[in-house]
């Protein structure tokens, strides 16, 4: 369980916080590999610039990844990390503020896993984070190690 | 002149027929008469004769028993002794005495043998000898009674016949020879007992043709006639017989003639019975002459009557035929015959003839009116023809100008008077297309087909200045009864494309300017995307934050507070919660605004029933009692149409939640013929009408919020749907007694982006 990564793409560090706070709260203990913008992201998923020493065949078992980011935003990470065989298969959860259809769309259309909308009210997202936690750290079933 | 020669030759011939008609009537009539009269003439001549003749044989036989008697006479006194004795004495007194007994009887007597008189009845003074007479040599030869010749007596000295009777001695040789003279005069007696008709004549001829006896004149007597043409007839027949002749005496006469013989030869006297004819065909002529006048009298009154009939008759109607038609002729058509009605042809033609000139009459009035009609509407058409503002010309087959109004004078600088009759192309046709013309011209005549015939054209023409401008060409071709004429509506469009032109530019400018403005609306939109997208992410993001991080600081440090510090904190927290419902509450209706619309058919009824549904399970204890139409159909976009029930739907149900039995209603009014009007009824709370202006805006409500929850942006979405679909939205309601709201939706949506897209 515990070498289940969980890799959070976002760049609001109020946000970061209260995520983390919720999944502390839920009893989420894995691992969790924060990236503030969309390059560093790519960078720790690739094993480049800063996360050149990372070995990359470590995969996060699921991304939290916001849309709006700065630098190279949150569809276009979806966008390249799709693209590359390494990481086709991740399992990602879109967890953002937009509600926007387009946003919806274009994020499904890239293979986004799953789209959550961070609610405003704390309480209903701490229960998204744990249900989203429950279900794709317990109950989902990873895509298969070796072929990463 | 001509017609008064015709009337009068009319009225002579009509007049004239007519009597030739009476005449010819009368000429059966007349030779009737004329016949009738004949075979009277000879009926009475046929009855004259045979009276004439019954006369005559009665002679022949009267003179025939006489011969008889005076052959008994001469018999018997041949046997008397006294007379063998001839004594001369004695026996004269015997004759004497029988002459008185036999007064017929001239003379009796004895004759010697040698023929002188021995004795006889009547004293005679010289000798006579009677040797040389017929009737003695007769008797001497033939020993018998013998008769003599009719003749006048030598003795008597009158018209006589003698008879001679032998007296034999016994050796049977004559002794003497008896002799009787019997008298002829009783002829002369005869046709006045005999009453025969008036003039009637009486002849006795003899053989010879000398006249013995006549009857009434005596001085014929005696004479030789022989040479007379009725002598001749007589004479050469000398046998019984009649004939029409003119008499001895000169008369014409009616003649019976009949042979008188004597007993022993045919020596024989003719008696001639002679009725004048002037008195047999009296009667007849009388008759005749009563019947002719009588006819000609008859003749003449028909004639007469046949004139006045014709003229009262024929001649006054048919005179008045003709000067009806003389008046008519002169044109005056009011004049009518009047004849009484009656069955005659002639009143039947002159009512025929009134009710011609009636006719004629109506029909010239209707001419006149009609002509009268012809000429305003020439009238008319030649003012439109030069009031009309387009230049109107005709043309001919042969390209000549016929016509040329006021407006075509403007239009090209040539008057009318100038260009008719010139060539239409050489005027006002550009050089360049005068070629063209001729070909098309040419081309219709012959075959029919004009391309540019009867549509409008425009074409350069030719100003009388030289100039070429544009115009707009009509060119009709109208057939004339043997030839085509060609009519055609000619505008100076000059100004028009001078319009157009301007027009054109500037609606290229307003092309140029819409697309900038569109390029600035896009930019706009994307911009307002942007900001969405923005409000989306980062207006939320700081409320998540100030609300979690509130929850953090309740549960991290709840403890330090006092209870009036985690009533701040849970204000702080409500008033996050609502702004984020706000800000979703903005974006929905922002996307409202922006997102695209689908045309399709909505089934109203359905979505309702479910929407009901849904509120149904939100509040399974609420008494509500939904009224939805069935079969409620629109065309829009299904998802819009859904927002825009499920507010309406959603603020029945709240607004009606203080009501026990809560009553909500969708459907369609009856009423509107031209469009569906919509309509969503409950019986709530409602609202005060004075704030109807605040209903549909966003944010605004009519209701505090612990009353009745809500951010007031339903009515705004609502209108916002609404009038994206083309529709109206309206509403009703009192307070206290539900409210009611109205929408329609435009039927003439088409797939094409509303204006609102932009």
């Amino acid at each position: 369980m515990n070498d289940k990564i969980i890799l959070l793409v976002e760049d609001n560090p109020d946000d970061e916080a209260l995520t983390l706070r919720a999944l502390k709260k839920n009893n989420i203990a894995n691992e969790v590999i924060v990236a503030r913008d969309g390059t560093e992201a790519l960078d720790y998923l690739f094993g480049t610039g800063k996360y050149a020493t990372r070995d990359a065949s470590e995969a996060p078992t699921l991304i939290l990844l916001d849309l709006k980011l700065p630098k190279v935003d949150g569809l276009e990470v979806l966008r390249r990390l799709r693209a590359d065989p390494r990481t086709e298969l991740l399992s990602v959860v879109i967890l953002t503020s937009s509600k926007e259809e387009q946003d919806l769309i274009n994020g499904y259309q890239l293979g986004a896993n799953s789209y959550i909308c961070k609610p405003v009210d704390y309480n209903q997202f701490i229960e998204a984070v744990r249900q989203l936690g429950l279900y794709w750290l317990v109950i989902n079933e990873a895509p298969p190690k070796q072929k990463l | 002149m001509k017609t008064h020669g015709w009337r009068k030759s009319l009225f002579s011939g009509l007049q004239v027929r007519l009597s030739l008609l009476v005449v010819l009537t009368v000429i059966p009539v007349l030779a009737l008469d004329v016949y009738t009269a004949w075979e009277q003439q000879r009926m009475e001549k046929t009855q004259a004769q045979e009276t004439a003749l019954r006369l005559a044989r009665f002679v022949v036989a009267e003179q025939k028993q006489l011969v008889e008697s005076t052959r008994q006479l001469l018999f018997t006194l041949a046997q008397l002794p006294e007379v063998h004795q001839t004594e001369l004495g004695k026996c004269h007194a015997i004759f004497a005495g029988l002459l008185k007994r036999f007064p017929m009887y001239g003379n009796l007597g004895i004759l010697a043998p040698d023929g002188n008189v021995l004795c006889n009845a009547i004293v005679i003074r010289t000798r006579v000898s009677a040797a040389d007479r017929t009737y003695f040599r007769r008797a001497l030869e033939t020993r018998d009674f013998s008769a003599g010749d009719y003749q006048i007596g030598r003795i008597t000295g009158k018209p006589a016949i003698n008879f001679g009777y032998p007296i034999l001695s016994r050796t049977g040789s004559v002794q003497a020879v008896m002799f009787a003279a019997l008298d002829l005069a009783w002829l002369n007696q005869l046709p006045a007992q005999m009453q025969l008709p008036a003039g009637t004549s009486l002849t006795l001829l003899d053989r010879n043709g000398v006249v013995l006896i006549r009857y009434p004149e005596k001085q014929l007597v005696g004479q030789q006639l022989k040479e007379t043409s009725l002598a001749k007839i007589i004479l050469s027949q000398r046998r019984e017989g009649i004939t029409e002749a003119v008499g001895f005496d000169g008369i014409p006469r009616l003649i019976a003639f009949a042979p008188l013989t004597n007993t022993t030869s045919d020596q024989s006297a003719f008696v001639v019975v002679g009725i004048p004819q002037k008195v047999a065909y009296a009667q007849v002529k009388k008759l005749l002459v009563r019947n002719l006048t009588g006819l000609g009298l008859a003749a003449v009154i028909a004639l007469a009557a046949a004139w006045l009939f014709a003229k009262f008759s024929i001649l006054r109607p048919v005179n008045a035929l003709i000067s009806a038609t003389k008046w008519l002729a002169a044109g005056d058509l009011s004049s009518h015959i009047k004849l009484p009605h009656g069955a005659g042809e002639l009143n039947q033609l002159a009512n025929a003839f009134d009710e011609m000139a009636i006719a004629l009459e109506k029909r010239q009035a209707q001419a006149k009116h009609a002509e009268k009609a012809l000429r305003e509407s020439e009238q008319r058409l030649k003012a439109i023809f030069d009031s009309a503002l387009d230049a109107i010309i005709t043309m001919d087959e042969n390209g000549l100008i016929m016509g040329w109004n006021a407006q075509a004078e403007a239009v090209f600088g040539w008057s009318a008077t100038e260009v008719i009759g010139r060539s239409m192309s050489t005027t006002i046709i550009p050089p360049q297309y005068r070629e063209a013309h001729q070909r098309g011209l040419a081309r219709f005549l012959s075959s029919g087909e004009g391309p540019i015939l009867n549509q409008r054209l425009e074409i350069p023409a030719l100003h009388r200045n030289g100039c070429e401008f544009f115009v707009e060409l009509t060119v009709t071709p109208i057939r004339l009864s043997s030839s085509w004429i060609f009519s055609a509506f000619v505008r100076d469009i000059t100004q028009r494309r001078k319009a157009e032109e301007e027009i054109r530019k500037l609606n290229a400018e307003l092309e140029e300017r819409v697309k900038q403005r569109t390029a600035q609306l896009e930019a706009a939109n994307k911009e307002l995307e942007a900001f969405s997208y923005s409000v989306s992410h980062d207006l939320r993001a700081p409320l998540r934050g100030i609300d979690g991080f509130s929850q953090a600081l309740l549960e991290d440090s709840g403890d330090k507070l006092d209870d009036n510090g985690k009533k701040h904190l849970d204000r702080i927290r409500k008033a996050t919660r609502r702004m984020g419902e706000l800000v979703d509450d903005l974006l929905k209706l922002s996307r409202l605004t922006r997102s695209e619309m689908q045309h399709e058919l909505v089934d109203l009824s359905r979505l309702a029933e479910m929407i009901a549904t849904e509120l149904r399970k939100t509040a399974p204890d609420r008494q509500v009692e939904f009224i939805i139409e069935e079969e409620l159909q629109a065309r829009g976009d299904t998802r819009l149409l859904q927002v825009v029930l499920e507010n309406l739907f959603n603020n029945a149900w709240k607004f009606t939640s203080p009501a026990e039995k809560a009553r909500i209603e969708f459907g369609a009014l009856k009423q509107m013929p031209n469009e569906t009007v919509y309509f969503l009824r409950d019986n709530g709370v409602g609202f005060d009408m004075a704030y109807i202006h605040k209903l549909f805006g966003a944010f605004q409500r009519l209701h505090r919020t612990d009353e009745f929850p809500g951010n007031g942006i339903g009515l705004a979405t609502v209108q916002r749907v609404i009038q994206r679909h083309g529709g109206r939205v309206w509403a009703e309601a009192m307070v206290g007694r539900g409210a009611a709201f109205y929408f329609t939706l435009s039927t003439i949506l088409d797939d094409k982006e509303d204006p609102h897209e932009r």
